[in-house]
């Protein structure tokens, strides 16, 4: 999936060229990517997490590997009520587009790519 | 008073100053000034006249080296005093050194950038009268360097979190934050450098970084700090002069500067004042006696000094307050309870400890903060009872990070106190991640420089911070046992309570107590 | 940005408390009259609206021997405002604008 651009390279005011490669650009992670996971309105978990998983990872594998041990660890949270008792989006700035999560559905099929933040709250 | 009588002089320190400064420039002649000072065009900037450049101080080396000889001589004296005497028994408590444990890994690595930044401009400024206030400040800041490792060496003989501070700088999460913050500015223009740590940082910030530390100090018994710290003061001072007449000498020789100087100022109030976050929990959070909240110290040393002082003078110019300064000034509200939250719940992987505020402490937040804090209040009243069932909060991954200033992102929306902001930019196909707006407004105008930001939790992904697990990373980090985690039953915790319940005698104070002592870098 | 006269505008500076800085916070309370001192743990502020002095004279006599103004370098933690003079007799700080 190609990202498009959102702002345009700036002049660069410096002595010789000046143009070094990000320090986290998708291909270091191979068929990996970053995921940022935010439950939004929970301050329990100060900050979204990053995680690293396989693009191709089965939406339940990442559900039960990934997600759940993590959120565990809010004593409110209660793994058994599955993914169902969140709705399920994509963050960017201050805008929502909802994520149909579903069993079978891999990460990259989900439409999440290189640190997207998918973001969930309660229903 | 040690200072021997003055010998008369001939010459009022004006003319000595001119004779012994700026007499002693020359014009060059076999090389171009530019290929004597090829650093001072490609930033935009426009000089015509370099003599225009005031010193206030009108310093000599002869005073200079006088007065610092003094100031040493005195902080030594107190070092000396309150190591003998086992002065570190009478702190308020062990847990007021986690605030020290912050400064030597965030800040004394710093002091030795900024002496090596000022020795670069010492050499490359154009003019004679700039060049020898770098060269002072040069020496000012690696006399920091050294004099803050001095003071804090001797709590390393009893206390966990400082025996790795330099090799923990370079690696461990949260000090990326004040590395990279100084290595942004060591990596830009002697310019920027100058409106950056000159200006921005230390005439604007600085009070709020140095003086709520050194009053902290103070107040909670820690004389050898307290010493260094207003010792260093007295150079921040000049200063804090050298930052303020860069500003007006940019402004003053060319209409042109005036836009280049505000990006910057925009930019680096904005670096400055995240990096300041780690301040903010400290006063509210880490002194177990209070010297004032964060909002009180931002209102006093920002909003009143900054705002209605020193931009209003800017103003004449063309410059207005710094963008995103509203944002500041609406988070002195709640910016250090986000702070220590976070470092809270990642406290596992740090050098200090963390503790849940007791009530005491909790009563005074209340009082500080009543808008804010009964919010913040439920998150604590959360974690007293996942810790009476046996909980402590410490999160099982890794955060969310700010390509700019690289702090977890725990900073939230204005308007609710419970939602993270999150901001990105696409540029050349890939996403970067923000905390705020001002951390956006600055990638967005050098994406180039800042997509290159060695963030702690992207290496730790990619194999390079000691292997996969998190003790390969803590091992990585050189945290030994009762560096961090949880202050209460901690290493430091414990020896404190055996040192006073042993108070009449000396027995049991052993430097050994603290096993991972002088096992430094 | 509500605009506020540069006479206005309060100046100040922060001072060690400690012995020796006595004569110089007393001088400089008697030289400008207008000016307010607080207290804080190990510190004294001094502020003036528009400008604050210190005066050689006005210390060599509170201190009872010579004094030069270089020596206020050891007293000052951090001002606010612009220096605007520190020559041998005396030190002023003010805004420009």
């Amino acid at each position: 999936m190609t990202l498009h651009d959102t702002i345009s390279a700036p002049a660069i005011h410096a002595l010789g060229d000046y143009n070094h490669p990000s320090r986290s650009a998708k291909e270091i992670y191979g068929d990996d990517m970053l995921l940022m996971v935010w439950w939004k309105g929970n301050p329990w978990f100060v900050a979204a997490a990053c995680c690293r998983v396989p693009e191709a990872m089965p939406w339940e594998t990442f559900w039960a590997e990934v997600f759940v041990p993590y959120h565990e660890e809010d004593p409110d949270f209660d793994a058994s009520k599955g993914w169902e008792q969140f709705d399920w989006f994509l963050a960017v700035n201050r805008t929502e587009a909802p994520v149909e999560v579903a069993a079978g559905k891999s990460l990259a099929d989900l439409g999440l790519t290189h640190k997207a933040v998918l973001g969930f709250k309660n229903k | 008073m040690t200072i021997a009588p003055k010998a008369p002089r001939k010459l009022s320190m004006k003319d000595r100053y001119s004779a012994l400064t700026r007499d002693l420039d020359w014009e060059p002649s076999y090389v171009s000034p530019d290929e004597l000072f090829p650093q001072t065009k490609f930033e935009g900037i426009i000089i015509h006249d370099w003599s225009k450049w005031e010193d206030p101080f009108r310093l000599t080396v002869d005073a200079y080296t006088k007065y610092q000889a003094e100031k040493d001589k005195r902080l030594y004296a107190v070092l000396d005093g309150f190591a003998q005497s086992q002065g570190h028994l009478s702190l308020t408590d062990a847990s007021y050194l986690n605030a020290m444990k912050l400064f030597i890994q965030g800040i004394a690595p710093n002091e030795y950038n900024a002496h090596r930044n000022f020795a670069m401009l010492a050499r490359h400024l154009n003019g004679g009268g700039p060049r020898f206030a770098a060269l002072c400040q040069c020496l000012d800041e690696i006399r920091h360097a050294q004099t803050e490792i001095h003071t804090l060496a001797n709590y390393n003989k009893y206390y966990g979190g400082f025996h790795s501070f330099l090799h923990q700088h370079e690696r461990v999460w949260y000090l990326s934050v004040p590395k990279s913050f100084f290595e942004d500015a060591l990596s830009a223009g002697p310019f920027e450098w100058l409106i950056s740590i000159g200006f921005s940082f230390e005439y604007l910030l600085t009070n709020l970084l140095f003086v709520p530390f050194m009053s902290g100090a103070s107040f909670n018994g820690d004389l050898p700090t307290m010493t260094f710290g207003f010792s260093a003061q007295s150079d921040e001072s000049r200063h804090m002069t050298l930052g303020l007449e860069a500003i007006k000498f940019l402004l003053e020789q060319d209409e042109r500067n005036v836009p280049i100087v505000q990006y910057w100022l925009d930019k680096w109030f904005w670096r400055g004042y995240r990096l300041l976050a780690l301040v903010a929990q400290m006063l509210d959070y880490m002194l177990p006696r209070k010297v004032m909240s964060w909002k009180e110290a931002f209102e006093l040393y920002f909003e009143e000094q900054m705002m209605n002082g020193l931009f209003q003078d800017l103003a004449y110019y063309g410059i207005r307050p710094p963008l995103h300064v509203d944002k500041a000034i609406q988070e002195k509200e709640y910016v250090s309870h986000q702070a220590y939250w976070i470092l809270y719940q990642f406290g596992h992987a740090a050098a200090f400890t963390t503790s849940v505020p007791t009530d005491e402490h909790m009563k005074w937040l209340e009082e500080q903060y009543p808008n804010t804090f009964p919010t913040y209040k439920t998150l604590w009243e959360k974690e007293k009872k996942n810790i009476e069932n046996g909980g402590r909060h410490f999160i099982r991954g890794l955060p969310q990070l700010c390509q700019v200033c690289q702090i977890p992102m725990g900073f939230t929306e204005a308007d609710d106190p419970f939602v993270q902001a999150q901001r990105e930019s696409i540029f050349e196909g890939e996403r970067y991640n923000f905390c705020s707006d001002g951390c956006q407004y600055i990638f967005d105008h050098e994406p180039v420089k800042y997509r290159q930001a060695w963030l702690p939790v992207h290496q730790i992904y990619q194999g390079n911070c000691g292997g996969p697990t998190l003790p390969d990373v803590l091992e990585w980090y050189n945290l030994k046992p009762g560096d961090g985690g949880e202050y209460l039953g901690s290493m430091d915790h414990q020896n404190w309570l055996k040192w006073h319940g042993e108070a009449d005698s000396a027995e049991g104070i052993d430097e050994g107590d603290a096993a991972y002592a002088g096992k430094g870098h | 940005m509500t605009t506020i006269p540069a006479a206005e505008r309060p100046v100040g500076v922060d001072i060690q408390e400690n012995e020796q800085n006595r004569a110089v916070i007393e001088a400089i309370e008697a030289d400008n009259p207008e000016a307010t001192v607080r207290h804080m743990p190990g510190m004294v502020r001094v502020q003036s609206p528009g400008k604050l002095v210190i005066n050689r004279e006005s210390v060599e006599e509170r201190i009872g021997r010579e004094w030069e103004t270089h020596e206020f370098q050891l007293a000052i933690i951090s001002y606010f405002g612009h220096i605007k003079e520190w020559d041998d007799d005396q030190i002023l700080i003010a805004w420009d604008h």
